[in-house]
């Protein structure tokens, strides 16, 4: 059987593949992807605003908290703090705004400790990062929530 | 003797038919790819209002600050002021104030950005268009936060 010569369709699409090969090789170094990630435990508090009272059976130290879209763990819970959810009282008589207790809904603080890679400053859970103001959506043992992270405790130095 | 194409000779063409048209459309529409914009610092205010002690604490001068959407690099930090956030009353005898709203502040950041002008706009890194009462949302390696621009300095 004749062996087919290349032709200049050939010689491209290989220059083009070294190319894309190089490239890609150059990224990654560039990047750090091709470096191993030291994970340090991180403690952060994250709050649960507003929920019933009731809704407080289901936290328990020891529960896992996973990221709810994306199901991933993003800590157990260490410790927690429940207070008041406050209510914004405008007091037109005396012309001040005071932060009242609500009667029926309470904040929740959860402490929470999780394996994450730091880079920078920047707290990363299997790639979210845990920045304070920012939040998402959780599900724990049996129920589902929200948290907003106030405050990284400790960055596992 | 005349060789037929094979499939990756296809694939091959329309890779290149690709690249020149995405070149021909970016050169036409996006006149500046092949120059180089010329890039002035601008130092940018951006109020952050509502905001509890949490976020005040992460703040600092000297911080990088980034587009959420994106990640891309806004500018850097280079004044912080924190001011309780406030709220216009009228109060029962009809008189207008400004109330205090407790464990709420207002944060002013002023930022030092990199951007070009151009048709009487200005643009982030030469990319974000970036207009007074632009509201995004932002990040530093440790926060993300709302704002909203006050002011570009001409």
């Amino acid at each position: 059987m004749k062996s087919r010569r290349f032709g200049l369709l050939d010689y491209l699409i290989v220059i083009v593949a070294i190319a894309v090969v190089g490239l890609g090789i150059n990224y990654l170094r560039s990047s750090d992807k091709l470096e191993s990630v030291e994970l340090k435990t991180v403690t952060y508090l994250a709050e649960i605003g507003k929920e019933d009272r009731g809704f407080l059976d289901n936290i328990a130290i020891g529960d896992e908290i996973y990221h709810s879209p994306k199901d991933i763990l993003v800590g157990e819970i260490v410790d927690y703090e429940v207070r008041p959810s406050e209510i914004f009282h405008r007091d037109t008589e005396r012309g001040e705004i005071v932060i009242l207790d609500d009667p029926n809904l309470v904040d929740i603080k959860l402490t929470l400790e999780v394996e994450a890679s730091l880079k920078n400053d920047v707290v990363n859970v299997s790639g979210e990062d845990i920045l304070v103001g920012g939040g998402f959506n959780i599900k724990g043992k049996g129920y589902e929530s929200y948290i907003s992270i106030v405050e990284i405790e400790s960055r596992g130095e | 003797m005349k060789r037929r194409l094979n499939w990756i000779d296809y694939a091959m063409i329309l890779v290149l038919i690709g690249v020149v048209s995405i070149v021909a459309v970016k050169y036409r529409t996006g006149r500046d790819l092949f120059v180089e914009e010329e890039l002035q610092e601008r130092r940018v205010e951006l109020e952050i209002r509502g905001v509890r002690d949490y976020t005040v604490n992460t703040l600092e001068v000297g911080d990088s600050v980034y587009l959420s959407k994106g990640g891309s690099y806004f500018g850097e930090i280079v004044e912080v002021r924190v001011e309780p956030n406030t709220e216009i009353m009228v109060t029962d005898d009809r008189q207008v104030i400004e109330a205090e709203i407790p464990e709420r502040y207002l944060i002013s950041l002023d930022i030092v950005t990199s951007m070009s002008e151009r048709d009487s706009r200005y643009y982030v890194e030469g990319v974000t268009e970036l207009n007074v009462n632009s509201v995004g949302m932002y990040r530093t390696d440790k926060t993300q936060f709302g704002g909203t621009i006050k002011s570009i300095e001409e």
